[in-house]
């Protein structure tokens, strides 16, 4: 029987393809800072391994019984392999994929490797998983790669997914980073306003990139996420029935952790000082408390963690985004070639749209549709053909001379925006409602005039000679490896 | 965020950010740094997002 896709398959096939983009730190190294400390120093390098380590000690000093795993999404190349796409149509093919609901499956709790250890009510103990400390001012220990789900029973279940933070407040409580306005805050809005009841809720971490990714795909409230995972995994998701609620409350089989829990109604918690995608601190806020019930998980169990304000965070958030402005952009200019949503941006604030210009005023209406898609993007950029969008040097290259300020700068002042944008007007003093914050938005449309307009012609040495001359015949390998990047 | 208040701390003297919410709604802020927690008037320093921001 072929084995069900989990992030285990995945280290395996990325062993198997790309062994030098999985790395194993061995050396002890302490949740405090020093995990962050490694993985920023990996990212100024520009290298973006999938990086597992293996020797902690957890917060009273102990040897940590989990190793973590981070970076998962911290290679484009390795997110492509989750989605069996390429770098650069990764976006869109997870769009396509996500498209395609695939029906979950159901399996007994011996078959589901999550239940390999069980532990209720004053047996669970969060604090034995290795939480870091990421940053200076972090004001606690947050759990990152948790993807929150809840389900509606009523006409069938409809489970809904997202990556949502939780804050680690003591052995079986933490706060829930639900923001107002997202498809979980409705679920709890409706539980607690309807019968008075808390919400029961999961949190399950660690899995196959596909089914995480398609955790954040952007659908329809009444749109059963755990089938919108299958389409994004092309497979079925397997599922099992919790500890807590049975059949009633499904949960991933192949996960690494399950939490169950009960987020009760009105109590709120401190959802401490903490990082963001943005790579500012937002402040503390107030936020849905959860009593956990039950952790399952496996015997050997892999704790997976985000590396925030990175690569690993910025491919997250950003990849399953660029399908849906793709999509936004074909409607209005159907020759869009492809986007890409830079690091540049922190995969959320600039897009790159590349067209293939055939009428004047394409540009602009790429930036008028790309802006509507997601409050977050603000900046766009349109380029020909010839650019590659997935370098930030070739786009202002394009900008620098192929747009002109007074002509094809587009602005729109007062555009919804999020509250991480540290530039955003905020609506009224401390107005922290979702739709509370503001800014300017607007593009440059950096595209050569629509033929048949002259313009330059770009420098080229001939296809035929650039494929003859390989470096590793003139100057070899090994010398090339050793050459220092240049800033 | 745009609009977050910059306090110092009066235990241990360190910055850090709180959010306006939290004076409106007169919740103690809790130092990152030593956990105390005090009201936002008793912190050494209290800086507010200026209204140019508004106009930046």
């Amino acid at each position: 029987m072929k084995q069900a896709k989990d992030l285990r398959s995945f280290l395996a096939d990325v062993k198997r393809r790309y062994p030098e983009e999985l790395i194993t730190v061995e050396r002890e190294l302490d949740l405090r800072f020093e995990i962050s400390a490694l993985l920023v120093k990996l990212d100024r390098a520009h290298k973006f391994p999938i990086t597992l380590f293996t020797k902690l000690r957890d917060v009273e000093g102990k040897p940590c019984g989990f190793p973590l795993l981070s970076n998962l999404f911290a290679s484009r190349r390795l997110c492509a392999l989750a989605f069996d796409s390429s770098a650069e149509k990764v976006g869109l093919d997870y769009d396509v994929r996500t498209r395609v609901l695939k029906s979950p499956v159901v399996v007994g709790r011996p078959e589901a490797p999550v239940k390999e250890v069980i532990r209720k009510g004053d047996e669970v103990n969060l604090l034995d998983f290795p939480v870091p400390l990421p940053y200076h001012m972090e004001g606690g220990r947050t759990i990152l790669g948790s993807v929150i789900t809840t389900v509606d029973n009523h006409g069938g279940n409809i489970y809904n997914c997202a990556y949502q933070t939780l804050r680690l407040l003591g052995r079986r409580k933490v706060t829930v980073g639900l923001g107002e306005g997202t498809h979980n805050w409705e679920r709890y809005r409706e539980r607690v306003e309807s019968t008075g009841d808390g919400l029961p809720a999961i949190a399950w971490i660690g899995h196959h990139p596909a089914a995480c990714m398609g955790a954040l795909t952007r659908v329809p409230i009444d749109v059963d996420e755990y089938s919108v995972i299958g389409g994004a995994l092309a497979e079925p998701l397997r599922l099992t029935p919790s500890e807590t609620w049975g059949e009633k409350f499904l949960v991933p089989a192949d996960a690494e952790i399950v939490i169950e829990g009960i987020i009760p109604p009105k109590e709120r918690g401190r959802h401490g000082l903490r990082a963001d995608y943005a790579r500012y601190y937002s402040p503390e806020t107030l936020r849905p408390v959860m009593e956990v019930q039950a952790i399952t998980h496996r015997r050997d169990a892999i704790y997976h963690d985000i590396h925030l304000g990175g690569r690993d965070q910025d491919h997250l958030g950003g990849i399953p985004l660029e399908g849906s402005l793709y999509r936004a952009v074909k409607q209005a200019v159907p020759t869009v070639k492809n986007v890409h949503l830079p690091s540049s941006g922190c995969s959320r604030f600039h897009a790159y749209v590349q067209i293939k210009k055939t009428a004047a005023g394409q540009g602009r209406e790429s930036i008028v549709a790309a802006l509507g898609v997601d409050r977050r993007v603000k900046h766009v950029v349109v380029v020909d053909e010839d650019i590659n969008i997935f370098d930030d040097a070739e786009v202002l290259w394009a900008v620098a001379t192929r747009s002109r300020w007074d002509r094809d700068l587009v602005v729109i002042p007062n555009m919804i925006t999020t509250t991480r944008d540290p530039t955003a007007y905020a609506g009224s003093p401390g107005d922290l409602s979702y739709h509370a914050y503001t800014v300017a938005k607007g593009g440059i449309d950096a595209t050569m005039p629509a033929p048949p307009e002259p313009f330059e012609i770009r420098i080229k040495v001939p296809d035929e000679v650039m494929s003859k001359i390989q470096l590793r015949d003139y100057v070899g390998n090994d010398l090339v490896s050793k050459i220092p990047l240049d800033a | 965020m745009a609009s977050s208040m910059r306090v110092i701390c009066p235990g241990c003297d360190q910055e850090f950010l709180v959010s306006p919410q939290f004076e409106r709604l007169k919740i103690a802020a809790k130092c990152p740094f030593c956990e105390k927690e005090f009201p936002i008037e008793q912190a050494k320093k209290v800086v507010r997002p200026s209204p140019m921001l508004l106009i930046k």
